[in-house]
């Protein structure tokens, strides 16, 4: 599963043509939901499929649909600086790859082990959400409320005056 | 369901504040598009009276001291007079804003709106316990302003400034909530108060928790707008509509200093050896960039914004004392501090005029002898901006320095204090254009002060008088509450 999310992730950022790219990316998602449900987490699983791989990928490619494609597609497909990207990439999966359980300089891997398999059940997320953290699940309605109205205000026509 | 999931009504009565900023906010904009164009006006008056109800119920809160809703949010004095503050902040803003929005001709219902979930935000900030929700009270503060600042969408200046505010403000947010995911890798908790207990044991990594603390830092001294990460304010504060400057300086950065404080002195204090010297630092840079540049702008609402920068140099001198004295001394200045400024952007935004075409230095001169009273509460706020002594910004920054000294910073209060003389000049320079010259086309035009205007000038003044002349009252209160263990 990481193997083949790697090798989507790749195709996706070399594809000549967004489309593809984008085709790239749904099947990156659907590989990291099948990393989410081997770890136990089936609510995860299944928001990354609905909203991940179904809403947001949508959007993104009605957008690259919208967008002028031959224009896109006889560009070069990376920027300048794509090296110093790449060795920025790299050094991160390096630094994970010290910080890697054991190292001592994450907590350690038995701590988590001595607590259980982690809860990433249905429930169990449901408990946290309307338990402990009913506040801030609310308030974070009230967030994007207000993105919402702030999208609204600056996005509709000159107003009709006072 | 079970009985414990339910909040009590003591733990309602901690939120009240909240709730009734909330329920105001969507009223309002259900209330707009059924009242008729007349009855709107009233909108402003009904803002007023929700933020009204919010102070009243802060208050009221405070009798009942205590965590709510499992420790997510806590009630104790600290919380109690950063929130009055930014309802304050929220009532002078509404009244400089209300004659503003008329002028302008722009519709106000949303205005209202946003700029009571940025309140509500800024709330929550104040009285979190929690890093879920001091990132969401910010975020809900911040993208509120983010529109505020761009609100009147015709006009390019204000356009670049929600821009640059909005794009930067982001990129401070990731760093911050990339510091809370590493607090939680560190500590397993993202309450304050376990993740202290895990500092002080010894059971969170020391590297990750300094390394969080190093990007929340970056998270805390954007919003603050502390140096380095100080070049959004000028640009915001100058594009911005005057009395939406006037909130950016006063309220979010109040409720910013409020978690700034609250995080560092309660989750980092184990390690506040570390963070001492950088808070140092960032004091010294904040106070001579802001300083130094403040001398040579000409434009007003510029230079506040660069003499803001160096106020929250000052409030960071107080940080960087590490002590019970010094929080007090930033719960002071932020007060002191937050009435000064909102009266002179109230003041700008009068002289300002209609689509804000007189907003250089220049264009005061002579207001004395025309609007001698503007002139005589401009001149108030400027001596305490200054720190001369009867205004509240005197003993703000006695306090600052004397904290400082008790905590051993000898050279920081020494740089400070140098720092405050070169202000002088530049608020001193408006004073001389506002006194001693002839009035010039601009003051002859401007009309008779607006009523809400009136009011947004009044209060501060009086608040900055009383602080300058019986600061013992609000100290007390903030030495008594600036307690975090």
């Amino acid at each position: 599963m990481a193997a083949a999310s790697v090798a989507s992730a790749l195709l996706a950022v070399t594809r000549k043509n967004p489309v593809h790219s984008m085709l790239w990316v749904l099947t990156l998602f659907l590989h990291v939901a099948g990393i989410f449900l081997l770890l136990g987490a089936e609510f995860l699983a299944a928001v990354q499929v609905i909203v991940y791989a179904g809403a947001i990928l949508i959007f993104y490619i009605f957008v690259v649909m919208l967008l002028d494609l031959p224009d896109e597609e006889a560009r070069p497909r990376f920027g300048k600086h794509w090296p110093l990207a790449a060795a920025v990439g790299l050094c991160f999966a390096a630094l994970a790859w010290l910080v890697r359980a054991g190292t001592g300089v994450a907590p350690a891997a038995t701590r988590l082990a001595a607590e259980g398999p982690p809860r990433g059940g249905l429930s169990a997320i449901g408990m946290a959400l309307f338990g402990p953290f009913a506040l801030p699940f609310e308030m974070a309605s009230l967030l994007l409320l207000a993105a919402i109205v702030g999208a609204v205000v600056l996005a509709r026509r000159r107003a009709a005056g006072p | 369901m079970p009985a414990s999931l339910w909040p009590s009504w003591a733990e309602m009565l901690r939120f009240l504040p909240e709730i009734i900023l909330t329920v105001a906010g969507t009223l309002i904009m259900m209330l707009e598009p059924v009242l008729g164009s007349r009855s709107r006006r009233g909108l402003g008056q009904f803002a007023l009276a929700g933020l009204s109800a919010a102070l009243a119920a802060a208050v009221v809160a405070d009798g009942s001291p205590g965590p709510a809703f499992s420790n997510m949010l806590v009630v104790d004095g600290f919380a109690t007079f950063f929130r009055v503050l930014v309802l304050a902040v929220g009532i002078l803003t509404v009244c400089s804003s209300y004659p503003y929005l008329n002028r302008e001709g722009a519709s106000s219902g949303e205005y209202w709106a946003l700029l009571l979930f940025s309140i509500t935000g800024q709330c929550v900030m104040a009285s979190a316990n929690e890093l879920i929700m001091v990132f969401i009270g910010i975020e809900i503060s911040s993208i509120s302003s983010y529109v505020l600042a761009g609100y009147l969408r015709d006009d390019k200046r204000a356009n670049e400034a929600a821009l640059k505010y909005f794009l930067l403000g982001s990129f401070a947010t990731a760093f911050l909530l990339y510091g809370i995911a590493l607090v939680y890798g560190a500590a397993k908790s993202t309450n304050l108060a376990v993740v202290r207990a895990a500092v002080e044991k010894g059971e969170a990594p020391l590297l990750l928790v300094g390394i969080a603390a190093a990007l929340m830092f970056v998270g805390f001294a954007f919003k603050v707008s502390g140096a380095p990460f100080q070049m959004w304010a000028p640009d915001v504060y100058q594009g911005a509509p005057a009395p939406v400057s006037a909130f950016l300086s006063a309220g979010p950065k109040a409720a910013a200093f409020a978690v700034f404080l609250r995080v560092f002195m309660t989750a980092f204090q184990g390690v506040s050896d570390r963070w001492a010297p950088v808070v140092w630092i960032s004091a010294l840079l904040s106070m001579s960039i802001g300083n130094f540049a403040a001398l040579r702008q000409s434009n007003l609402k510029r230079m506040l914004a660069y003499s803001s920068i160096a106020h929250a140099g000052y409030v960071l001198v107080a940080m960087a004392a590490r002590s019970q004295s010094g929080s007090a001394a930033v719960m002071f200045y932020l007060a002191a501090y937050a009435l000064m400024n909102m009266g002179a952007f109230a003041v700008v935004a009068h002289v300002a005029g209609k689509g804000e075409r007189y907003v250089e230095i220049q264009d005061l001169a002579g207001l004395a002898q025309r609007q001698p009273l503007t002139a005589a509460a401009l001149a108030v706020f400027l001596l305490s901006l200054i720190g001369v002594p009867l205004t509240g910004g005197f003993f703000g920054k006695f306090y600052i320095f004397k904290a400082a000294l008790e905590s051993r910073l000898i050279w920081l209060a020494v740089l400070g204090l140098l720092n405050s003389a070169v202000a002088a000049y530049y608020y001193l320079r408006i004073l001389v254009v506002m006194y001693m010259e002839e009035p010039g086309e601009v003051t002859n035009g401007l009309g008779p002060l607006p009523l809400g205007l009136k009011a947004a000038l009044a209060m501060p003044v009086v608040g900055l008088l009383v602080l300058g002349i019986f600061p013992s009252g609000l100290l007390d209160y903030a030495v008594k509450s600036a307690k975090f263990w």
